[in-house]
């Protein structure tokens, strides 16, 4: 179980690093599946790196921004005392390195985004849809990335998720039963 | 351990219990009120709430000890009915349970929410299960769990956001907002549904359908 954190741990400081944007996705997805089946928050957060590193890692803007190498290699520093931490079993400090990747992150986001909604924000109702998707309950997933209710529910409105679950019951047959109840 | 000892120790756990269910409650006030009213972005709905709340159209309910019970029942209950890799899959959390023993508490029948796993646990657990399964490869159903469940939450009905806009369509309430013709209905529905109610594209084009 820590071999493959540590191996986790390890690929999302590499991939960042080598700019692999689009594996750095793929990490996140795997991470929060992880993350949503043990309801390991501590695997949440390194989905939530890893997805918010993909989406400024990918931007043309973002990363010729000459803040950007600065806060690269901040962030580098942290994923990398994050990955000592962890091989010493010392999962407080892991979490606290992690954490202070988060902040790093939020500063070059606030700096040079184009958006007032920070990218790490997004992330989280992103990846608290993806909980949910896999079968969690609305708050369970919000907690699991400490993403806004609110905004997880518009962020899974605009899927295809309540689509796929089965029928039961039509709006006919609802209302059917809400007459009874509000006429009587 | 006597009898009285057992008694008192019991009481003990039930009042820290309690205690902690107060604070949890006060919690939720600072986590639907407090703490977004210091949020731009959520500041809006933190005042509806409290507005709601001062007019008395909203009310705040404090469950009983005796449904406070039943509360930690359904969680336990409703938590233990899957599991993968031998550890129980959590479906629901304190905020889903307590509106299942407060709709107990008040002899309601009908629950209005639009999230889609306490719904399916009253209505179609088993239909739960199979959404379960083919997404989560190994997950296990405990059938007794499954059962007690069921009895628990049995005589509930449940409705969303999208049958209060129909009703209140149907009945005209909607008429100083919207005009009463098949495109406003649609575009009200698909409103509720784009904010997140779990109804699916096809429900709603069935009930189109008869218009």
């Amino acid at each position: 179980m820590l071999k493959k954190l540590i191996q986790e741990s390890e690929s999302l400081r590499q991939l960042f690093k080598r700019n692999k944007h689009f594996k750095l996705k793929d990490l996140s997805r795997q991470l929060i599946e992880e993350a949503a089946l043990s309801d390991d928050r501590l695997k949440a957060l390194m989905a939530l790196i890893a997805y918010s590193l993909y989406k400024l890692s990918s931007k043309g803007h973002i990363t010729k921004n000459p803040k950007w190498d600065f806060a690269k290699k901040e962030i580098l520093q942290h994923l990398d005392k994050a990955v000592q931490e962890l091989k010493s079993k010392d999962f407080r400090e892991f979490e606290s390195q992690l954490r202070l990747a988060v902040e790093s992150i939020s500063r070059i986001d606030s700096e040079i985004s184009n958006y007032a909604h920070s990218t790490f924000e997004k992330a989280r109702a992103k990846l608290a849809s993806n909980a949910y998707a896999l079968g969690l309950s609305l708050g369970q997933a919000a907690a699991l990335t400490g993403a806004d209710k609110k905004d997880l529910l518009n962020y899974i409105g605009f899927t295809r998720m309540h689509d796929e679950a089965g029928v039961g019951l039509g709006i006919k047959e609802r209302l059917k039963n809400l007459e009874e109840v509000l006429s009587a | 351990m006597t009898q009285a000892a057992l008694s008192q120790s019991r009481k003990n756990a039930s009042s820290r219990s309690w205690k902690s269910f107060r604070k949890k409650q006060n919690s939720r006030f600072r986590k639907s009120i407090t703490r977004p009213s210091h949020i731009k972005a959520f500041e809006l709905n933190a005042l509806r709430i409290q507005t709601a709340l001062s007019q008395g159209w909203i009310k705040s309910i404090q469950l009983e000890p005796e449904f406070l019970q039943l509360s930690l029942r359904v969680k336990e209950t409703a938590n233990s009915c899957f599991f993968i890799n031998n550890r129980p899959f959590v479906l629901i959390q304190d905020g889903e349970a307590e509106t299942l023993a407060l709709l107990r508490q008040l002899g309601a029948s009908t629950l209005v929410i639009d999230e889609r796993n306490t719904r399916m646990l009253i209505e179609d657990i088993q239909g739960l299960h199979s959404y379960l399964q083919a997404r989560i490869a190994g997950i296990m159903k405990n059938e007794q769990k499954i059962a007690e469940l069921k009895k628990m939450l049995s005589g509930i009905k449940v409705c969303r956001s999208s049958e209060l806009i129909a009703w209140a369509f149907e009945k005209g309430i909607l008429e100083s907002e919207l005009q009463k013709n098949k495109e406003s209905l649609e575009a009200a529905l698909y409103a509720v549904k784009y904010s997140g109610c779990a109804v699916s594209e096809r429900e709603i084009n069935d009930y189109l359908g008869n218009f």
